[in-house]
């Protein structure tokens, strides 16, 4: 190589090595020109991608809270229930039929068949399968890929007992308290922001994020007593099958405080298995006979009639505008007690003409009538009561004998209770006590007003007394204890097809009730359609079984002297 | 003049030193997860003590490459390329019980708790050889002949790593041999005829592949194949965009929890780029520029050809392992697995990148 070539191939090498430091320091130029558009230009678009698969937000529920009876027995409560869920990607491969032998021990819970038809990266092999069931295949390994997440979900242990009172939470639907207690019941759920990592299991809630721990929600205590509300149930089953009729409602009342003790319905399930209606709050019919006691009330009350009068049932006929109200018997001249323990309609009708209308309309809504009794229940009927002004020339006349008015079961059960505690109206009390963190508070029974004076009061008791025993209500009759109640027999709104509503008001013991007991059965066949037939034995069961059950009834709420005195009554 | 290249040496060692604890921290950072999930013995460590036993076994080689002298390697390169040669060709043989195929692939020789990965061997030694050969002009780079042998001394492995397949290995040995090539005189025409033929040859290399090929259309499409082929450069962009201007903070990365894979060797830029932000990662290859450099003017300044052609293959060798990666990571180039020089978690590179450096020094220090 001679030394011009030398220097020439120096030179060339020169050249060549600052081309390659010029491409060096363009690639490093591109290359930091291509991080400031990723890492400056498109920051928020990457950081929101980033997010979105590094944050994820775990809603955890807040424990609904219960419903207990007055005994404290459950009637509505939560249990943990497990689902499981297969993420197809981290099985590992040959492992599949772990995932069958999973599915075929889970058995009939499994949503999949076995063996497994794959669907998806992500599918439901069982959900809400109660903890204790699966907690030994907790315990040990689950396959790899498959995941579960313990839930919580509504159960009735005692199953259809006061159903329609406490109503159903499935699904995010509420019926009953379940619906109207919501907002007590529900709580709060929680949240928590967790940072995910890509491997299930392992993963962080974020410390800085907004976390939220779950309010439960409060337990509530009912007035209800399992025990009478069981009785109520199963007599007004086995009456509403052997009747043929359409349904069947009954409400037991404290009638001192107001307390719903028992609200019982049959059908308690429609046909396609949902909750029935609750009858006793939604099912108005015309209340026939028992609203007599509304007319007699007002009478004694305003002193228009005394107890010792008497009308002339004027042989069971009485003609009012262009109508002839009848009776069912050819009653001559009845005392006023005679005219509701033999449950005249003529009678009725010429003591109600002595009041004024708008009188004999107050009292009436005084009684509850015509206005919602303020349950905490949802969809709650008021009924159909029509003020004077509405009246047509026989309106008066209906009214004073249950017809042209419609009323609830729980209307009725809470005007009797009004005569059965001294005069005063209550307001229907279902929850007797919530929870919250201070523990269990009572919640306030609401006397509304007072409708009678204790002595009409007192009369009115000693007459539906003598109803029971020698009146229309001898079917209601319960050896070694005084019943009083009244009998009633409406014909259905739609006049002239026959059907019937039979019902009894009544009261244990008759002159110093410790409760009030409605009876509402309606469209039986038609040996069974008076009052009399079937609501009086019904209500005769029920109360035997609730003697036997809480003897304590039979005594009363409290006895003075002053009290056996009164008791005993000018006879 | 001496002390301008003292100087140089200084700046050399500093910021290959600097390079290592950036790398050491930014490997636990990316590893640490994986490691706890792994749940080897080490706990958080596995990764960060293997990592730190292969710099200290490279800081020995790059001590040893350091002090011998340039006729040593000269005499030496044939033999290490051979030897290379032998260990690489080992992994394609069928049923070799120390080739075992990781990830689908035979890439690495495999003894006991050794594990080398044969083709950063041979891109070292080829540098070596070359320049040995041409140096004593046994083959000149001129002459058609010349080039022909050389290009194909370095073909023959390249054509060995595609059957183990290692396709960007084997890119990356050509790129660097192609490299060598221009510095070492070969004509231009020469060397466009052949870089011709090689994108001839890789034209048919991606099309007769159908895992090649996804790999190219991913990149083509970069929002679809999302969950297969373009996932690692897309959970790489992510990473790099979410870390910002000025990063989430040392250990705050979200994307090496199981997000990122390899996220300790293939992809640790877009660790550092999230955690440290578009300042760390800007400042990362700024060090690396300075290194690339500091290499260049070694080979621009060393006295005999040797040295020239052996500093210049090297520095181009580390420059194009670091273009690569981060070509990769922020998806200027198809996905495949590099790691970054100094920086990754990878044990035959940081020997291989210590070694180099040693020798660097060496031929910058002056002398033969």
């Amino acid at each position: 190589m001679s030394s011009r070539q030398q220097v020439l191939s120096a030179s060339r090498r020169k050249a060549r090595m600052r081309l390659a430091v010029a491409a060096t320091a363009l690639v490093f130029a591109l290359i930091v020109g291509r991080l400031a558009s990723i890492q400056v230009l498109s920051h928020d678009r990457y950081k929101r991608l980033a997010d979105a698969q590094h944050t994820h937000r775990v809603v955890m529920e807040a424990r609904r809270g219960r419903i207990l009876d007055r005994n404290g027995f459950l009637l509505a409560g939560n249990r943990a229930v497990v689902s499981f869920e297969v993420y197809w990607p981290s099985v590992p491969r040959g492992e599949g039929h772990l995932i069958d032998s999973l599915a075929s021990r889970l058995g009939d819970r499994a949503m999949v068949g076995v063996p497994v038809d794959r669907r998806g990266r992500n599918q439901i092999i069982a959900r809400n399968i109660p903890y204790e069931d699966v907690s030994d295949l907790l315990e040990g390994n689950l396959p790899l890929g498959v995941n579960w997440t313990v839930g919580s979900r509504r159960t009735y242990p005692l199953g259809d007992l006061a159903a329609s009172v406490v109503g159903r939470c499935r699904d995010g639907a509420l019926e009953g308290l379940e619906s109207k207690l919501n907002s007590l019941l529900a709580g709060k759920d929680g949240q928590r922001y967790v940072q995910r990592s890509a491997y299930p299991g392992l993963s962080m809630t974020d410390p800085e994020a907004e976390n939220l721990l779950p309010r439960d929600g409060i337990d509530v205590m009912l007035t209800i007593d399992s025990r009478f509300q069981c009785i109520v149930q199963r007599e007004l089953a086995k009456a509403v099958q052997r009747s043929g009729s359409r349904w069947g409602s009954a409400v037991v009342v404290d009638p001192r405080n107001g307390d719903v003790l028992a609200m019982g319905n049959y059908p308690v399930r429609a046909g396609n298995g949902s909750l029935a209606m609750n009858y006793a709050v939604q099912g108005y019919h015309e209340p026939g006979s028992t609203f007599k006691i509304v007319t007699l009330s007002a009478c004694l009350e305003e002193g228009a009639v005394i107890p010792s009068d008497t009308f002339d049932c004027s042989r069971g006929q009485i003609a009012v505008a262009d109508r002839t109200i009848s009776d069912c018997h050819r009653f001559g001249p009845l005392s006023v007690e005679e005219i509701l323990s033999h449950s005249s309609n003529v009678g009725t009708i010429k003591m109600a003409n002595l009041l004024d209308d708008e009188v004999f309309y107050c009292y009436c809504r005084d009684f509850g009538f015509g206005s919602k009794t303020g349950v905490e229940l949802p969809g709650e009927s008021e009924g159909i009561l029509k003020p004077p002004d509405q009246w047509s020339g026989v309106s008066k006349a209906s009214i004073a004998i249950g017809q042209e008015v419609t009323v609830t079961p729980l209307q009725l059960a809470m005007a009797y209770a009004a005569i059965a505690n001294g005069g005063v109206l209550y307001q229907p009390r279902l929850v007797a006590a919530s929870r919250s963190e201070e523990g269990w508070r009572n919640w306030a029974t609401f006397p509304l007003h007072r409708v009678l004076s204790e002595e009409t009061s007192r009369e009115i008791r000693r007459m539906l007394a003598t109803a029971v025993r020698e009146g229309t209500g001898t079917t209601a009759r319960i050896p070694q204890v005084a019943v009083g109640g009244k009998t009633g027999t409406a014909e259905r709104l739609s006049v002239g097809t026959g059907e019937y509503l039979s019902a009894f008001a009544g009261m244990v013991p008759a002159h110093h009730p410790s409760v009030v007991v409605v009876v509402v059965i309606d469209s039986p066949e038609s040996e069974y359609r008076f009052g009399s037939a079937l609501a009086a034995p019904v209500f005769k069961d029920v109360v035997s079984s609730m003697l036997a059950t809480e003897p304590e009834i039979a005594l009363g709420p409290y006895r003075s002297t002053e009290d056996e005195l009164a008791a005993r009554g000018p006879r | 003049m001496r002390a301008e290249i003292g100087r140089r040496n200084r700046i050399l060692l500093m910021v290959t030193f600097v390079l290592l604890v950036v790398g050491t921290l930014a490997v636990y950072s990316a590893s640490s997860f994986i490691s706890i999930r792994q749940s080897s013995d080490a706990g958080s460590f596995h990764y960060l003590l293997g990592h730190l036993q292969r710099i200290c076994v490279g800081l020995v080689v790059g001590t040893v490459a350091y002090l011998l002298p340039q006729r040593t390697w000269r005499a030496l390169s044939p033999w290490l390329f051979l030897m290379a040669l032998i260990l690489l060709a080992s992994t394609v043989v069928p049923g070799n019980p120390f080739a075992p195929r990781i990830k689908g692939a035979s890439r690495w020789v495999v003894v006991g708790p050794l594990r080398l990965m044969p083709s950063e061997l041979v891109r070292f030694s080829y540098v070596l050889l070359v320049a040995a050969l041409v140096s004593q002009g046994q083959v000149s780079l001129r002459r058609p002949w010349g080039f022909v042998s050389i290009a194909v001394l370095g073909m023959i492995p390249a054509l060995i790593m595609i059957f183990q397949p290692d396709f960007a290995g084997a890119s990356y040995l050509t790129a660097v041999m192609i490299v060598l090539m221009f510095l070492a005189e070969a004509r231009l025409s020469h060397l466009l005829l052949l870089v011709l033929f090689l994108l001839s040859l890789a034209a048919v290399g991606i099309l007769s592949s159908r895992y090649r090929m996804h790999r190219i259309l991913g990149y083509g499409h970069p929002t679809e194949h999302v969950q297969e082929e373009n996932f690692q450069p897309y959970q790489a962009c992510i990473a790099l965009g979410s870390g910002g201007l000025q990063g989430r903070g040392l250990g705050q990365g979200r994307q090496q929890r199981g997000f990122l894979p390899e996220a300790f060797s293939d992809f640790i830029l877009a660790v550092v780029g999230e955690e440290t932000g578009f300042v760390g990662a800007t400042l990362l290859l700024s060090l690396m520029f300075v290194l690339c450099l500091c290499g260049w003017t070694i080979a621009a300044d060393a006295d005999d050809l040797f040295s020239q052609i052996t500093a210049g293959g090297l520095t181009a060798s580390i420059a194009m392992g670091v273009a690569i990666h981060t070509g990769v990571v922020t998806r200027l180039l198809p996905a495949t697995g590099m790691p970054l020089p100094l920086i990754s978690w990878g044990g035959t590179n940081i020997i291989v990148t210590l070694a180099s450096i040693g020798l660097l020094a060496r031929m910058g220090r002056g002398g033969r």
